[in-house]
């Protein structure tokens, strides 16, 4: 039984191109310059403890999606169910199923400290007491937060207030995670943070996880499962790897000779040499990377040599390029 | 600096704040609907006081009805948004690069109020066609045109210096937002705006008269209707510039103090 | 519909919210009493007016110094009482432009609730006591037999004239959902009901009464207070009208509600 299930998920609105300036409200009340949104159908399942990846192009109807799971908007037509529960029918009980965090607003209240923050989610969404101090306990532990519990939220780092935001959305234990861009403008350290708890969170409690991001290495390190959306249709639904094999399935072999010489290997082409350094792409489906590899140490003398991967980025960019051509 | 250098730079510092409301003209139109409304009413509540009666303390209904909605026309013209425009750079420290133009500070605030005038004025005759469909509007008293127009102007004036008096206080404490809302409300009722002096009880009409607002709506307004006539009409002209000096002076003073205070403070 | 919708977990998240609202402007001491002055003196100064008027001309359309104090008092202690715990309708925009709204819809409270409770601003709290001081005074000047009919009646009609002023500024909020730029609209109705709401309806004539009526801004304070001084007999419109003040204003107040609840099936959400 699926936890999320979507069926010809369809939305439409024209939205007003929004007038700037002050009295720019009735400026925008009498224009006719109007901005179409559209989710086209969309059907998709996620299964309890799932991590998805949700991504596609900014206007492909992504953050559209999202909110009509989250509930925030009315889907036009179609079928959506969301742990039992129609979102936008019953909000509130909705809520209680759902964390949610959105990488550019905060859903921490401003001015008061982050502890404050913490107890008021607690109260709201009644977690016994004992769960609540259990869980704060071992966030603040996991994310390191103990030292800006006490600071006003206004006054916390990105990198911080993000943490914050993490712990907030799973203070209640909620079956369903979702993140909009978490990772968006933190550093690396932060960054990789951030995924190790969204990583253990899903491995430990099993809680299902749907991540929507342009930072690739979100995808790399976290997702198993891709869905790729593009003009509000699903273009892709499925495992990482067989899209990587689909639309690159080349791969590089990078190896440091020890004089500077031409490599010729049967079931490899040479696309670049530079001072005794020579990539060699090849298909892993035709000729193993092991049998590459032994095949060229036999004739010629290695003094190093890596192994790359198809990156996820340049997968989906050809994908959706081909798509764009046809 | 020349002439035409020294009224040059103020020219181009009014006429930049001249586009800014310009910009915000639909605000400034949406904001005449509420003084419009606020006239319908004072004519009818007029006419329903004086019921069968046509005249009374030697004005007629005509009169009276002529002397509300100018007044609240005259009051509106006054109204800008200076205290707290002047509260909100204070704040955001943009004060100082407003003292570092070329143009001096108060002169500045002046030349925003004239440029509201220009722009607001001829909005606000916009509000005729209600005016004299809900309360009539009567030809100004003979001779009393002249006078009238000139009484207006120093009126105006008073009022520009007592709301950079109002202003100032920005430099003091931040505290005062909405302050400007309070003075708009308060003038609006010592002006004579709401109710004529001469119908307020003498204690009250004695307290108002000793109170420079009063130059600004009353005076002009009781020209134009001829309450005033002959020599006190030049009297009435007399106590307005009187008040201007006054109250002008007041406002140069306070000012110099309050830019001492913000350049000593950096702040 | 699940237990926790009910009233009572609304109220209770309500005041939890309500305490963290408090927490946090405890760092921003504007100063109140000025506002709740500037608001009380920008509610009474047409009053005040009126006072000087009727203290050198005796009564408007038949209507003493004291009915008037009496139908003013009803119609600021009935804005009063939406006002305050209103007064964050005005910034509903505000909160949809900064995806704060998106944020209320995804909370297990409801929406109204939260945007409510978001921010504690006080300054209508002066139109309030300004309200009550006005008509406790008025009360006691009139004359009227105060039966236990007629308290029950004037507290019904307090409500029911806050819920016709807060059930128009409910439902002109809801627009926001929609498209921004509504507030020009609400604060022209926001004059109209500070300055019509005021006066007696016979000021205007027949068809200014008729007017009112229909708008529906004499159910707020005048046909109450027609009733209440006994007046009935000298309304523009049928007298029945003026007894069913409250039920009136309830009824608007819940269409109101139900058109807010259907405009949020048409939020377009913040925008990226």
């Amino acid at each position: 039984m699926p936890l999320i299930e979507t069926v010809d998920l369809v939305k439409e609105f024209k939205r007003v191109r929004r007038k700037d300036g002050r009295f720019g409200g009735v400026r925008t009340l009498f224009s006719r310059d109007f901005e179409v949104t559209r989710v086209d159908d969309i059907s998709f399942a996620i299964e309890p403890g799932e991590l998805v990846g949700y991504l596609g192009p900014n206007g492909a109807g992504k953050s559209t999606t999202i909110k009509m799971l989250t509930g925030i908007l009315t889907p036009t037509s179609g079928h959506l169910n969301v742990a039992g529960v129609v979102p936008w029918r019953h909000r509130e009980r909705n809520a209680r199923n759902i964390g949610v965090v959105f990488g550019q607003r905060s859903q921490l209240w401003w001015d008061l400290p982050l502890m404050d923050s913490f107890r008021m989610i607690g109260r709201l969404y009644e977690v016994p007491k004992r769960r609540y101090q259990e869980n704060v306990d071992r966030f603040v532990e996991l994310l390191g937060m103990a030292s800006f519990l006490d600071t006003p939220v206004r006054q916390l780092s990105l990198g911080q207030r993000m943490r914050g935001d993490l712990a907030a959305a799973m203070l209640y234990e909620p079956k369903i995670l979702y993140l909009d861009e978490p990772t968006v403008g933190l550093d690396v350290i932060a960054k990789e943070r951030i995924r190790e708890f969204v990583d253990e969170l899903n491995r430990d409690t099993g809680t299902t996880v749907l991540l929507t991001t342009h930072d690739m290495d979100d995808v790399e390190r976290l997702c198993r499962r891709l869905i790729l959306i593009d003009h509000g249709k699903v273009l892709y639904d499925g495992p990482v790897a067989p899209l990587k094999e689909q639309y690159a399935p080349h791969r590089e072999l990078v190896v440091q000779l020890a004089s500077d010489t031409d490599v010729n290997v049967d079931g490899a082409e040479t696309v670049k040499a530079e001072s005794g350094r020579v990539w060699l792409s090849f298909d892993p489906r035709e000729t193993p990377a092991a049998q590459l590899i032994a095949a060229v140490s036999a004739k010629y003398e290695i003094t190093d040599l890596s192994l790359t991967e198809p990156d996820l980025e340049g997968v989906i960019r050809r994908m959706y390029l081909e798509r764009e051509s046809r | 600096m020349t002439l035409t250098g020294w009224s040059g730079a103020r020219w181009a510092f009014t006429s930049s704040r001249i586009r800014t409301v310009y910009a915000y003209r639909t605000d400034v139109l949406i904001w005449l609907v509420a003084p419009a409304m606020q006239i319908v009413l004072q004519a009818a509540l007029w006419r329903a006081i004086y019921g069968d009666r046509s005249i009374v303390d030697g004005v007629p209904l005509a009169m009276m009805t002529t002397y509300v909605s100018l007044a609240a026309i005259q009051h509106l013209i006054g109204w800008d948004d200076t205290t707290d425009w002047l509260i909100e750079r204070v704040r955001d420290g943009k004060i100082g690069t407003d003292m570092a133009r070329p143009v001096g500070l108060l002169t500045q605030q002046v030349c925003g109020q004239v440029a509201q005038l220009i722009v607001k004025a001829p909005m606000v005759t916009l509000l005729l066609p209600v005016v004299i469909l809900a309360s009539g509007l009567t030809a100004p008293a003979p001779g009393a045109l002249g006078p009238y127009l000139l009484s207006t102007l120093l009126g105006w004036m008073v009022n520009c210096c007592l709301s950079l008096l109002v202003a100032s206080v920005a430099f003091w404490t931040l505290e005062l937002n909405g302050m400007e809302f309070l003075y708009y409300v308060l003038s609006g009722f010592l002006s004579g705006t709401l109710v004529p002096l001469w119908v307020m009880p003498d204690w009250l009409r004695t307290i108002v008269e000793w109170l420079p607002w009063q130059s600004v709506v009353y005076t002009p307004v009781a020209i134009y209707i001829g309450r005033f006539e002959g020599a006190r009409v030049w009297e009435a002209i007399g106590v307005q510039s009187l008040w201007l000096v006054l109250v002008g002076g007041l406002t140069w003073l306070v000012w110099r103090r309050a830019v001492h205070r913000v350049v000593v403070q950096g702040g | 519909m699940s237990v926790r919708s009910s009233i009572a977990w609304q109220v209770k998240a309500g005041g939890i919210l309500f305490g963290g609202a408090l927490r946090g402007t405890a760092q921003y001491r504007a100063n109140l009493f000025l506002t709740m002055a500037a608001g009380a003196m920008f509610q009474t100064t047409g009053f005040l007016a009126l006072w000087v008027m009727l203290a050198r001309f005796g009564d408007i359309a038949g209507w003493t110094i004291s009915d008037v104090a009496l139908l003013y008092g009803i119609r600021l202690t009935a804005h009063g009482l939406w006002a305050v715990p209103f007064n964050q309708l005005m910034d509903v925009e505000h909160f949809v432009r900064e995806g704060t709204f998106d944020r209320f819809l995804v909370r297990p409270v409801n929406p109204l609730v939260q945007l409510m409770t978001s921010r504690v601003r006080l300054n209508t709290l002066g139109d309030l006591v300004a309200g009550l001081v006005m008509l406790g005074v008025a009360m006691s000047m009139v004359d009227v037999d105060w039966t236990a009919w007629k308290i029950a009646f004037l507290l019904a009609a307090l409500f029911g004239g806050a819920m016709v002023e807060g059930g128009f500024q409910l439902g002109l909020s809801a627009i926001a959902f929609r498209t921004l730029g509504s507030h020009q609209i609400r604060f022209t109705v926001d004059s109209v009901f500070n300055l019509y709401a005021n006066y007696p309806g016979t000021v205007f004539g027949r068809a200014g009464q008729w007017a009112l009526t229909i708008m529906p801004v004499a159910f707020v304070a005048y046909l109450p207070a027609s009733v209440l001084l006994g007046r009935s007999g000298e309304l523009g419109v049928p007298p029945v009208l003026a007894y069913l003040s409250p039920l009136i204003g309830a009824a608007i107040f819940a269409g109101a509600y139900a058109f807010w609840r259907r405009q949020i099936t048409h939020y377009q959400g913040a925008g990226s």
